[in-house]
């Protein structure tokens, strides 16, 4: 609830290797994933991820402002992630993008433009929107997971989704999908997003100490997660259309 | 607001207007559905989401210990911010607070105010040195009309559903104990927006009626019937339009409350 | 089985990057891509097939002009030689006065900002802003009615195979209703009530777009809601 009873935990993973909130090393929290939830974004999707709550919305293909960001044979990618002021223990000043925030809109822009055809809009933007209404751990690989769907949601050509979760080191071992103590006190992370269908990477940060190995496991790991998290995103999509009633008369 | 409308849209909502009608097919002085959630953000020492139609607004409550203004050593404080977050509407920018969002804080801010919904008195730790701060903020995330009233129903049920941590002072050492109380509340101020269109007053304007608007009015009402904030949109409004408003919000203001004390049981 | 989709039959709704089926031309339908030998889907959309081919139908999306298109617009701007049109597009459109009507006289204040025009898109091809034309007999201004915004995605679906959709509407309830590709629909009904169930119709086609036997459901809700209006 609030920032004035955090300590550190003596052991992240207990003698029968369950972790803090009871989830086995290679266990995914919770997901549930929900699309065109704003009405008036092209594209929207909102995401529980464990205890993060995350809002993703995409405008465009649009006219783009100011002008001479235009670009002659494709569609300019805007990406702006950002936290709102209660999403975390200590409240975040509101005001203009951090350091944090600006170096994080650009890996998820990276991580999410190889899966579009930006060609097939010369001279657009596309805007796209990743609001952390809570954050618990694994905002980045949450908010990209969200905004893929969002862009396939406002109807933008690609050539695959993006996928997105992240892998870490804790007490020694390497697990999924690290929660936010975890994250705040485990020895490493590794945010990891792939376009499942050729499995080809477009996130991949390290934070932390990693052996050869461990990189080696981690990245597996990391990778059969992002699988899991397209068959959510795939499901997703898919039950936006099925809650409506389709009957066969 | 600087969208152009198109003209065949405004004489379409005006003639409608004149047989006592609206677009969504709504009465004059009806409210769209309302949905109060309390308690959504768990990082927030309290929350609602709040959704008035199409509109939806998050607001999240937040306390910090500071130190008090000079001019009120007896007073812990509270402030109220509000961002129009670019996802929530086409016309909203990246950026820090435009006149529209400082404006919208301002109005929630002062019906909060006045009406001495927060006992500022209770949230003293030590006199003259430490105080609670209650920053309540105030997110848009998609703007279909009427943003005071969204934002105001979830501003109060916010602080309906705020605990804080019991904090003590022993000499200059801050103690915060891991007990929780719920935040001095004692009234519940509600806006009512009206807005007017030609000769009608319209009640709870959705977007596109706010596009053609002559003038708007929000006003704020306390417990007891009274009014603790009035502000004044755009054009002109006459004095019968006031009272008229006034008639029309106060049986309104009422049926909110009650929503609002029933969504934060 | 819904007749307007006999020839070819509905398989399911596809995401993007989902196999399709082996590539038999060169060149990928609309709505998907080719890679080696595979085809793929590139949007959320409803896959039909019949024995030989199949096509993805996208279930949103922007407009893009085409050559041909008849669009509704929105005069947002002026300028010496032309006007600026919001065509509910990534890209606006332009409407030079001499594409306005043969007289040349009283071009300037043809139309002022804020007027609704049915145009056709003449010419566009993504190096510069589509050019517009309100010559042909039909096209100008539109001045009463209803207008309701769909996505141009569900127009389509709105029209029907062969208008049949669409016509059916007009029959059952009367009223008139001018369509643009990009998504915006003029209904002019007499009345209110009229005109708002016209609205609510086409904006349950627009939710209901890839549900089969629509055709039919819509014309009873409409026979249901006329019938009811007329005790």
């Amino acid at each position: 609830m609030s920032y004035f009873f955090r300590k550190e935990p003596e052991k992240l993973i207990d003698e029968n290797g369950k972790r803090i909130d009871g989830r086995d090393l290679y266990e995914l929290r919770p997901i549930k994933m929900k699309v065109g939830v704003l009405k008036n974004a092209n594209g929207s999707v909102y995401l529980e991820w464990g205890e993060n709550k995350v809002l993703a919305a995409v405008y465009g293909p649009k006219e783009i402002h100011p002008k001479h960001l235009s670009l002659p044979t494709k569609t300019r990618l805007r990406c702006k992630y950002s936290m709102s002021p209660f999403s975390t223990p200590e409240r975040k000043k509101p005001g203009p993008p951090d350091r944090r925030s600006i170096e994080l809109s650009k890996v998820i822009r990276e991580a999410l433009e190889p899966a579009i055809f930006i060609e097939k809009y010369p001279k657009t933007a596309i805007d796209v929107f990743i609001e952390i209404l809570q954050s618990a751990g694994g905002t980045r690989t949450a908010g990209i997971t969200a905004a893929s769907v969002a862009l396939a949601d406002a109807g933008i050509p690609m050539k695959d989704l993006v996928s997105a979760c992240s892998v870490g080191k804790v007490d020694g071992k390497i697990v999924l999908d690290l929660n936010s103590l975890e994250d705040m006190y485990g020895e490493g992370d590794m945010p990891v997003a792939i376009m499942p269908r050729k499995k080809k990477i477009t996130l991949l940060q390290l934070d932390g100490n990693f052996t050869r190995e461990e990189f080696k496991s981690a990245l597996k790991l990391a990778i059969d997660g992002c699988m899991k998290i397209y068959e959510i995103q795939r499901e997703a999509i898919l039950n936006r259309y099925k809650e409506q009633k389709i009957d066969l008369i | 607001m600087s969208e152009i409308v198109a003209t065949i849209r405004k004489n379409y909502i005006r003639k409608i207007l004149r047989s006592n009608k609206r677009m969504d097919g709504r009465n004059l002085t009806e409210y769209r559905e309302i949905k109060i959630e309390p308690n959504f953000i768990k990082n927030a020492e309290g929350s609602a989401m709040v959704s008035l139609g199409n509109t939806q607004v998050l607001v999240g409550v937040k306390a910090e210990i500071g130190e008090p203004y000079p001019d009120s050593p007896d007073k812990g404080a509270f402030i109220t911010n509000a961002e129009l977050v670019p996802l929530a509407s086409p016309s909203f920018e990246p950026g820090p607070p435009d006149e529209n969002a400082i404006e919208l804080a301002r109005i929630i801010d002062r019906g909060i105010r006045h009406s001495e919904a927060l006992d500022l008195k209770k949230l003293v730790i030590q006199e003259g040195k430490k105080v609670w701060i209650i920053f309540i903020d105030i997110h848009v995330l998609n703007h279909d009309g009427n943003l005071f009233d969204a934002s105001n129903i979830g501003a109060v049920a916010a602080l309906l559903c705020t605990k804080i941590p019991v904090a003590k002072m022993d000499g200059e050492e801050i103690t915060v104990e891991n007990k929780w109380v719920k935040l001095p509340v004692k009234n519940i101020p509600v806006t009512i927006t009206l807005g007017k269109i030609d000769d009608k007053l319209i009640l709870d304007p959705v977007i596109e009626e706010e596009e053609i608007l002559d003038a708007k009015i929000t006003i704020c009402f306390e417990k007891n019937d009274l009014i603790c904030a009035v502000q004044k949109i755009h054009g002109p409004l006459t004095t019968e339009d006031l009272e008229e408003a006034i008639e029309i919000g106060l049986d309104k203001s009422r049926e909110i409350r009650k929503m609002i004390e029933e969504a934060v049981k | 089985m819904d007749k307007e989709e006999s020839s070819f039959e509905r398989k399911e709704i596809v995401i993007p990057g989902q196999w399709i089926g082996e590539a038999t031309r060169p060149v990928a339908p609309e709505n998907t891509f080719i890679e080696g030998r595979n085809v793929y889907s590139a949007v959320i959309g409803l896959l039909y097939r019949n024995k030989k081919s199949f096509k993805v139908v996208p279930l949103k999306g922007r407009y893009l002009p085409r050559v041909g298109d008849i669009v509704i617009g929105k005069i947002i701007d002026v300028s010496p030689l032309m006007w600026v049109v919001d065509i509910n597009s990534p890209y606006k459109g332009l409407l030079p006065y001499e594409k306005v009507s043969r007289e040349r006289k009283k071009m300037f204040n043809h139309y002022e900002v804020g007027d609704v025009v049915l145009a056709k898109v003449e010419v566009f091809n993504y190096t510069s802003n589509p050019i517009l034309s309100t010559k042909e007999r039909g096209l100008g201004k539109l001045s009463e009615g209803r207008l309701v915004r769909i996505s141009p995605a569900k127009i389509p679906r709105l029209i029907g195979r062969k208008g049949s959709m669409i016509s059916m509407i007009k029959k059952e309830t009367g009223s008139e209703i001018v369509i643009g590709k990009n998504g915006l629909v003029l209904v002019r009904g007499g009345n209110w009530e009229k005109e708002n169930l016209v609205a609510e119709i086409i904006k349950k086609i627009e939710r209901e777009s890839h549900t089969t036997g629509l055709t039919n459901r819509i014309q009873e809700l409409i026979r249901e809601k006329m019938g009811l209006k007329g005790d």
